[in-house]
């Protein structure tokens, strides 16, 4: 940058810009990108299948596989994250996961190959949920994580329906719409029941 | 290093919701040339804001990555705000006012200090800024919520959550109300009824919630202001031999050789409680060493907020959240004690809750949790409802309660930066057990009531809406401007909102800074004619 014609800059945002535009970075969310392309879609719905509530029929656990992907396609890492109400601090997201999401579907598949001498999408639910269970591991906490910090990306593709509205309402049972536009009116209503009466 | 000459009637420095107010009441009433200066870049268009938004949802990401400039980090500072439209581009658009109690904390309870002005001196201002602002509200009980007209737009109107629990206030002898808000509950202004997005902090998508940048918007199109952005103002300059400004001394971010000469006839210094000090603390002159308006040496001192406490309650009630998170009851109750032996006041709001219903991977048994065993987790848990409770408390601020500047640290200008500390005065020092206990008693209460249980209760020490360094007074010993937010030392010069309030009250305070902004632009406007 000229000084002549531009703001000083600090060498905290100096450090910033250089390590947003590095050739290590660049190469780093081109990773992503190719990986988040390459992600097996065969593999991920057999594993949505799998860890997703089954109330949610194939045409489900599709939109559900769809959005996920979008997510991850549309990832921007080192992107600014919103400062908490009250605080300043400026944080930035982390790198992609794609890659690793990718890693864990290629584990999934070698593990199936291994077991049973098949594709991880014909084994039945119940040897699916056993070797995502086994991939997984132990984990930390109860809580949900957020979804590019899962640490696998079984428990990323449920962090992402159950954070979407359509998770919210099958959970109570009914039509909230979070984060949709309603109209102001409804407000006192009650919710209708997903699939009843209210 | 060359120098370029803005002239103008007046010089409006920030551009947040006072200054808003300030240019728009002027522009509305008198014949004045109007600049405004803003540090800041533009902020993005509501075009925009729908998919920044999206963002935001499915992200984090921060709708608001242009708000703040680089080395201009303050520990303390509570937000960022250096933007077109300022701190109120991101607020939640809460609009209470104070109450009248605030206004004369030392004649009522012999605390504090009394304010210049009253209630009903600042009623007209309020309405007026509602009506700019346009605000949603329903009229709480008279002896509580007293005001002289009716809101300008009706309720937001309680969510089928917000109904049951208002029940439950009431029968734990609370009375609430729907929480006045800067929401459209009908089309004003051409902009559209809230539709309950739910994401008023940090961004409304559809323009519901008001933003500054729609007067902004409005004041440029139609040729009323100018609006100078990336504009740092450095210092103001008195005149030689005089107390008169007679120039505001700029740099342009994109052309820092150059210097821009501000001349006006009137500044008004409208840049949050933070920055307006800081301005004028960085204006020193041989016959003004501490800065600017400084005579009483209260620049930067008896800076102001309150704290709160919150709570989660788990209720026997069936409970949706997510009809409409960012709404909420509100009650005044707690704000006017009347005779009292301590000083004690707080403010009750109710929201909906999903707090320990989330959903979660792992049982109490350490099982983890996938498909079916997930979802009946999850929805055995949501068999009750929650609530989130919280009540902000008047924390009376100390004289060191200040904002300094610290010559280690430098604007990228080579300008000291400043620093800033909270204290409480020794009366809240004092009274923090009992303040807290009292209201940890209230959530007890409310519990028993509602026969629920308290999940959890917390204290958040940080100082909410912060407010003050430039305090108003009639003794210019003992404040820097009167109450119409001249400052006492030069009478071309006004420091506007939020610097100049006394106390922070336990109530959110935009609207309010917004009143007294008002206020000041109408004496302001006194120095121009009118329009026909």
């Amino acid at each position: 940058m000229n000084s002549t014609t531009s703001e000083p800059i600090s060498r905290r945002r100096l450090v910033a810009i250089l390590a947003t535009s590095s050739p290590l970075l660049i190469a780093q969310r081109r990773r992503a990108t190719l990986a988040a392309k390459r992600l097996d879609s065969g593999t991920l719905n057999a594993v949505a299948e799998a860890v997703l509530p089954s109330e949610l029929g194939p045409q489900g656990v599709a939109t559900a596989v769809s959005a996920f992907e979008r997510w991850l396609a549309g990832y921007r890492g080192g992107a600014e994250v919103l400062h908490g109400y009250g605080l300043s601090e400026i944080q930035y997201l982390p790198p992609s996961p794609a890659p690793r999401f990718e890693a864990n579907l290629t584990a999934l598949e070698r593990a199936a190959r291994t077991a049973d001498n098949t594709t991880f999408g014909q084994l039945s639910p119940d040897a699916r949920r056993s070797i995502i269970e086994s991939a997984i591991g132990p984990v930390a906490s109860g809580s949900m994580p957020s979804i590019a910090g899962a640490p696998h990306v079984a428990i990323a593709l449920l962090a992402h329906w159950a954070n979407s509205s359509a998770g919210v309402d099958l959970a109570y049972r009914a039509r909230i719409g979070a984060f949709g536009c309603r109209p102001l009116a409804d407000n006192p209503k009650k919710p209708a029941r997903v699939g009843g009466a209210s | 290093m060359t120098a370029r000459v803005v002239e103008a009637d007046l010089v409006i420095i920030g551009s947040g919701i006072s200054a808003a107010m300030v240019a728009e009441h002027l522009a509305d009433h008198y014949r004045c040339s109007i600049v405004v200066v803003e540090a800041g870049d533009e902020s993005d268009p509501l075009a925009t804001r729908a998919a920044l938004r999206r963002r935001f949802l499915d992200y984090g990401e921060s709708p608001w990555h242009k708000d703040h400039l680089d080395g201009y980090d303050v520990p303390g500072m509570q937000s960022r705000s250096m933007q077109v439209g300022g701190l109120a581009m991101h607020w939640g658009g809460v609009t209470p006012r104070f109450s009248p109690e605030d206004f004369r904390l030392k004649s009522l309870f012999g605390v504090h200090e009394d304010w210049p002005l009253s209630y009903q001196d600042l009623d007209p201002f309020y309405q007026e800024a509602e009506e700019r602002i346009g605000v949603a509200g329903e009229q709480g009980p008279a002896a509580m919520d007293p005001r002289e007209k009716p809101f300008p737009q009706p309720a937001l109107p309680l969510t089928y959550n917000l109904g049951l629990l208002k029940q439950w206030a009431s029968n734990a002898g609370i009375t609430m109300w729907s929480q006045p808000s800067a929401k459209n509950s009908v089309v004003h202004r051409g902009r559209p009824p809230c539709c309950r997005n739910d994401t008023c902090f940090p961004a409304c998508p559809i323009g519901a919630k008001y933003s500054p940048d729609f007067t902004w918007n409005a004041l440029r199109k139609a040729g009323r202001v100018e609006l100078l952005t990336r504009t740092v103002v450095r210092r103001l300059e008195v005149a030689p031999g005089s107390n008169h400004i007679e120039r505001a001394v700029a740099v342009s971010r994109d052309r820092p050789t150059e210097t821009i000469e501000l001349r006006a006839k009137t500044f008004v210094v409208a840049a949050g409680f933070l920055w307006s000090a800081h301005l004028l603390l960085t204006s020193v002159a041989s016959r003004f060493a501490s800065g600017l308006a400084n005579r009483s040496g209260l620049v930067g001192k008896y800076l102001c907020g309150h704290r709160n406490l919150s709570a989660f309650i788990s209720l026997p009630l069936e409970l949706f959240p997510g009809l409409n998170e960012q709404h909420s009851l509100v009650t005044k109750q707690f704000m006017r004690p009347g005779k009292i032996d301590n000083y004690i006041r707080h403010d009750l709001r109710i929201w909906e809750s999903n707090a320990g219903q989330e959903p979660r991977l792992q049982d109490e048994n350490g099982r983890l949790l996938l498909g079916d065993r997930f979802l009946a987790d999850w929805r055995r848990r949501t068999a009750t409802g929650t609530t989130r409770v919280r009540c902000y408390y008047d924390v009376l601020p100390d004289r060191t309660s200040e904002l300094t500047l610290d010559p280690s640290r430098r604007t990228p200008w080579g300008d000291p930066m400043p620093t800033i500390a909270w204290r409480d005065s020794q009366t809240s020092r004092d009274l923090r057990p009992a303040t807290e206990q009292k209201i940890r008693d209230l959530f007890d209460h409310l519990t028993k009531v509602g026969q629920g249980k308290l999940l959890s209760v917390r204290v958040d020490n940080f100082q909410d809406h912060p407010a003050g360094g430039c305090r108003m007074g009639s003794d210019p010993a003992t404040s820097v401007t009167d109450s119409w937010g001249r400052t006492h030392d030069h009478e071309n010069l006004f420091v506007v909102g939020a610097p100049t309030a006394v106390s922070a009250s336990c109530a959110n305070g935009t609207l309010t800074f917004s009143a007294l902004a008002l206020r000041s632009a109408a004496e302001i406007g006194r120095a121009f004619p009118t329009r026909a």
